[in-house]
């Protein structure tokens, strides 16, 4: 799934840019995502002094993937997500280098105001070359990175686990890329409905797969 | 502050208006939390693709979600069969296969679907499909199931019924041969 392997591959790209990352024991502790013994602030300031480059690794790995979630999320595909990740990143390492980040503190901000501009930069050089990804190219770059056989068989295990409708509302959501108001029309459901049952799908699938950052949230509103 | 599944769904389905979602994306590069919720619904949403994709899905789905994958490039075997008909049926290479129930669906708050099955060598055997998704475009219930699954199948004989509440709205018949 997307997750460690793309984290990995964003690491190795900004590595790649700033070769004196890359030394003995850094690369183990990039892949540690999500590594919260240090504030954000914390993390950025040990950037901005330069004494530790294991700091600029640990911020790769802290926020490379939500960059990479927030180019999913806009750009539509894995291949520019991970493009995108990877340039905001050394893009913005260059920038707390060279003391351009007046915010520390602020840094998730500063990161997200980077991923939004080069976002939008990236449509409009598409727009301009009319390279706009079509919805098959999406579905094609969905599985540049494949899930283990493993895992599908024990997420088709879990989706046998939830009710008919609330498997159907997870696979026209995710695989087919449909807005609740969408799928209320094809099934005949209101959109709040759809909203409700799809909550308590994910919930329901969370908690078969063992995923614990949604099992907080087992009841739909 | 950690934002909530149902509207990190919402945001991650391109559904919330975009003043939320740019709240959304400032929690997204501020909190941990909601950085990690969004990695496990991308995640699940990676696996449910790759779910469909091995051909290991057994759903009840739309017609147009059934073209869809089509188009994707999965090879799909598709039976329609009317109230009362009973089709000969059976499988290659397909990834999937679809059997479409036609009937008056449209209109039916609920429908539940039993599927008694016969199976030379096995014995019987049976399903029930409760609160079954309907198209209600097409006025069919869609359902799709892996390939694997139906090419396991010795010769066999399957009826679905569906009802609504106490009404039997269908009764459908498959007569599955294996591939020689």
């Amino acid at each position: 799934m997307i997750g460690a392997t793309h984290t990995a591959s964003c690491i190795a790209g900004v590595a790649a840019r700033f070769p004196s990352l890359v030394r003995s024991g850094a690369v183990s502790r990039w892949l540690s995502t999500f590594d919260d013994t240090l504030s954000d602030g914390e993390l950025a300031r040990a950037v901005i002094d330069g004494a530790d480059r294991d700091a600029e690794a640990a911020l790769v790995s802290r926020f490379g993937r939500r960059v990479f979630l927030y180019g999913m999320r806009h750009l539509g595909d894995e291949a520019r997500a991970e493009d995108l990740a990877q340039d905001v990143m050394t893009a913005v390492i260059e920038r707390l280098r060279t003391g351009e980040v007046r915010q520390p503190d602020r840094i998730g901000s500063f990161i997200l105001g980077t991923a939004r501009w080069m976002a939008h930069d990236t449509r409009r050089r598409e727009r301009r070359a009319a390279e706009v990804a079509s919805a098959t190219a999406r579905e094609q770059s969905s599985f540049v990175e494949p899930v283990e056989p493993r895992e599908v068989e024990r997420l088709a295990g879990a989706l046998d686990g939830i009710s008919e409708r609330e498997r159907a509302i997870v696979v026209l959501s995710f695989r087919d890329e449909r807005s609740a108001q969408e799928i209320g029309d094809a099934l005949g459901l209101r959109a709040g409905h759809v909203r409700v049952i799809r909550h308590r799908a994910i919930a329901r699938l969370a908690a078969l797969m063992g995923v614990r950052e949604l099992e907080d949230e087992t009841e739909a509103p | 502050m950690t934002v909530g599944l149902e509207e990190l769904i919402r945001y991650w389905q391109g559904e919330l208006p975009p003043e939320r979602e740019a709240e959304v994306e400032e929690a997204l590069f501020e909190d941990m939390a909601t950085a990690r919720r969004l990695e496990a619904i991308a995640r699940l949403d990676a696996g449910v693709r790759a779910v469909v994709s091995a051909g290991a899905l057994r759903s009840g789905l739309t017609v147009q979600a059934v073209e869809g994958l089509e188009q994707a490039g999965l090879r799909i075997r598709t039976y329609q069969i009317d109230p009362g008909q009973i089709v000969p049926c059976s499988i290659a290479e397909e990834d999937l296969v679809v059997i479409r129930l036609r009937g008056d669906f449209a209109n039916v708050e609920r429908v539940d679907v039993g599927m008694e099955g016969q199976l030379e060598g096995v014995g019987p055997m049976s399903e029930r499909y409760d609160d079954a998704p309907v198209d209600r475009r097409a006025g069919e219930i869609v359902l799709v199931y892996p390939g694997d699954r139906i090419r396991a199948l010795p010769r066999s004989q399957f009826r679905y019924t569906v009802t609504s509440g106490d009404r039997q709205l269908g009764e459908f018949r498959l007569d599955h041969t294996p591939a020689s």
